[in-house]
């Protein structure tokens, strides 16, 4: 008998079904567990977005509170901001997942046999652009509304350009060399570059565009995306298993991450990921001596990655762009807020430090001196985050703001350090029943841990925007600082 | 001269004693291992003198002075591989060994670095990130780890366990160099020809039963 191995077989529709069947056993089980981990995942989402929306409707009472000229027309430029953000944040996700993944059952059982993967692929790739369009779409037809921008038209560009990014993405899963890989950065330093302008007053007497020239745009953003698109679905039937795997274990560890309420965890998985991806370095020699080792690492760790300290200087632009727009007193959480996330990955060594204790014990030095000097080099960065904030921040002359500064590095790294050294759920700790099965009482903390401290070293600088509110607020973060390095 | 002395170390899970009464000396240059099936207690002995778990009750003296984990000599001093083992997912295997050499102020660190490097055979892997060494490569880096630093006890939990044939005849001649070197040395062990060359007495434990 011969084979004819030159056609694919077309019979995944067929393959599927025969899957379903199979699975027909388990589906009790599976639903169960399913709606199980719906329910966390909403939960958890309650718990992050409400903590976020209030602030973020208090900041834009008071940035719409705000009438002058430079206000209005920097507000102008908020769609442009929300698309793309959105985008970088939406393709960035795609790329660390696939976009497409496959189990691994689902590759050693289909994928090994020459069905045609575009067709089995076809639901996922369609569900895909259905939500990232749909997410970009509405997120910037809000925008679009609030700031007088035709909304019809601004939904339908933001939806062409997630499609098109998405179809990139997918590109540079069947290529990894294709320039489609840089993505995410080019539309983060986009974003930059906007709130850069607005801070600037680059947008002074700009209105919003009129219905005809949005729609021409959306026109060629539409093309642009079915060209881009068209071609991605060409070029997905030489999409390789492995890169079709490797996403797969990633959103479980991610998944399970989310659903335990430790966030922490899912850095873990990334950065355990990229590691894996890199594979070796060149290897740099020296470090420090004694108890300042980690801060040694961390050194190498910088020179290694100086993105990583580089994207702070990018993220310098949103406290300049608000308080253009007239958030006042609110670029301090806001700032805060990006000081503390956009260096996460600076933190690196210090979570290993405070998840295993085995890594301290080969140090030698005492615990609590390894962890400060974990916070060595985060916390110069941040202060020099910080500081740059200054002119942006409130207060009366420059000595206030730079008072100010101080206490933004330093308050982000407070909240950096909670977020990684802050011990994980406890399951020998006393459970409180709840829906989801018994719950260790310090979950919740552990979710919105970073978050707590942002809030809490804002309040001094909130209520009073001068020396003694700077004073209070870095003494706030002392404290914290103090007690996450000499906890047992 | 004893280094190690345990009297009296009992550890109770619930009302289950794993240990009851265990008492133990060890002297410098000297390899004690601990033998018994599964959940007899071995991992927990070796805990209970790391400082990673809480004896209910009984006393540890380290030279002769009460033990105390938390003192930075007595850190300097003992070395233990346990099952609790991590690395940094970001730095390189030569870069671990960098690390703890510095940390531990070793003199010529980079010098003493290569050479254990060779020792434990993962030259061609110094470039690399923990997460893509395979398991035993793994166990060879964590026991590089000890290597590199300062030493008077080790403590090594199935310190055996993921090596290969010559990974194993390697641990053997390295384990009895360290003891010629005067490091006192307790190990749990489910091997037996590491066991008969490298203990110089065998303590069996069997979970309180
Ligand atoms: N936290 C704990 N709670 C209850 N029992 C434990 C705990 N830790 C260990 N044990 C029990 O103690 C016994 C000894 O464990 P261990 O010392 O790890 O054995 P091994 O000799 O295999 O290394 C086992 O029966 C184990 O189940
Ligand atoms: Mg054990």
């Amino acid at each position: 008998m011969s084979l004819d191995t030159t056609a694919p077989v077309r019979v995944s529709r067929e393959l599927r079904a025969q899957i379903r069947w199979w699975r027909r056993g388990h589906s009790e089980l599976a639903w169960g567990s399913v709606i199980a981990d719906a329910y966390t995942i909403l939960l958890s989402v309650l718990v992050y977005g409400s903590m976020l929306a209030t602030g973020l409707v208090r900041a834009g009472a008071r940035i719409s509170a705000c009438r002058t000229e430079a206000c209005l027309t920097a507000r102008t430029a908020t769609p442009i901001l929300l698309l793309l953000a959105a985008l970088a944040i939406l393709t960035a996700l795609a790329r660390l997942v696939g976009p497409l993944v496959a189990s691994r059952a689902t590759a050693a059982l289909v994928l090994a046999a020459p069905v045609d993967r575009r067709a089995w692929l076809l639901p996922q790739l369609v569900a895909g652009l259905v939500t990232v369009s749909g997410v970009a779409g509405v997120l910037v037809a809000v925008g679009a509304a609030v700031t007088g921008w035709p909304v019809a038209a601004a939904a339908v560009v933001a939806g062409a350009l997630a499609v098109l990014l998405h179809s990139g993405a997918l590109l540079a899963q069947v290529e990894p060399r294709s320039p489609w890989r840089r993505a995410p950065v080019v539309a983060s330093l986009l974003t930059a570059a906007v709130l850069a302008a607005v801070a600037l007053g680059l947008f002074a007497g700009v209105t919003p565009p009129d219905g005809p020239l949005t729609w021409s745009v959306a026109a060629a953003a539409v093309a642009a995306a079915t060209v881009t698109t068209v071609r991605a679905w060409r070029r997905l039937t030489l999409i390789r298993r492995r890169d079709l795997v490797r996403g797969h274990s990633l959103t479980r560890g991610l998944a399970g991450a989310m659903a335990g309420l430790d966030p922490a965890l899912a850095f873990d998985v990334v950065l355990a990921r990229s590691a894996e991806e890199r594979g070796s370095v060149r290897p740099r020699r020296g470090g420090l001596p004694g108890g300042w080792a980690p801060a040694g690492a961390d050194l190498i760790r910088l020179r290694r990655h100086p993105g990583r300290a580089l994207a702070l200087l990018a993220a310098l632009t949103a406290p300049y762009a608000a308080a253009v727009s007239g958030a006042g007193v609110f670029v301090v959480p806001l700032a805060l807020l990006l000081g503390w996330l956009v260096a996460l990955p600076l933190g690196a060594g210090m979570r290993v430090l405070g998840r295993s204790p085995s890594v301290g014990r080969l140090l030698g030095a005492h615990p609590a001196r390894l962890r400060l000097a974990a916070l060595v080099v985060p916390g110069a960065v941040l202060l020099c985050f910080g500081l740059a904030c200054a002119p942006a921040l409130p207060g009366a002359d420059p000595m206030t703001r730079l008072a100010c500064g101080a206490a933004v590095g330093i308050g982000s790294c407070a909240a950096l350090a909670r977020w990684h050294l802050a011990s994980p759920p406890d399951y020998n700790r006393p459970l409180a029943s709840t829906p989801m099965g018994a719950v260790p009482t310090n979950l919740y903390g552990s979710a919105v841990r970073g978050l707590d401290i942002v809030g809490l070293v804002s309040i001094p600088l909130l209520l009073s925007p001068d020396l003694t509110g700077a004073a209070v607020s870095l003494a706030l973060s002392g404290v914290v600082l103090g007690v996450l390095v000499r906890r047992e | 001269m004893t280094l190690l002395q345990v009297a009296g170390l009992t550890r109770r899970f619930g009302d289950h004693a794993v240990l009851e009464g265990f008492d133990l000396s060890i002297a410098a240059g000297e390899a004690v291992a601990l033998v018994g099936p599964n959940g007899s207690g071995k991992s927990t002995v070796l805990r209970c003198i790391a400082g990673t778990d809480a004896p209910s009750a009984g006393e540890l003296l380290l030279d002769g002075e009460v033990y105390d984990e938390r003192r930075p000599e007595v850190r300097q001093q003992v070395a233990a591989l346990l099952d609790d083992l991590d690395f940094f997912p970001d730095l390189a295997v030569v870069e671990h060994l960098d690390l703890v050499a510095h940390a531990h102020r070793v003199p010529d660190p980079e010098r003493v670095v290569d050479d254990v490097l060779a020792d434990v055979g993962l030259l061609d892997q110094a470039p690399q990130l923990p997460g893509t060494l395979s398991s035993g490569q793994r166990q060879r880096l964590a026991l590089g780890l000890l290597w590199v630093r300062p030493r008077r006890l080790l403590l090594l939990d199935e310190p055996e366990q993921r090596l290969d044939g010559a990974g194993l005849g390697w641990l053997t001649d390295r384990l009895l160099r360290e003891k010629e070197d005067g490091v006192a040395v307790l190990f749990a062990s489910h091997h037996p020809d590491l066991v008969d060359q490298v203990a110089d007495r065998v303590v069996r434990l069997d979970g309180g039963r």
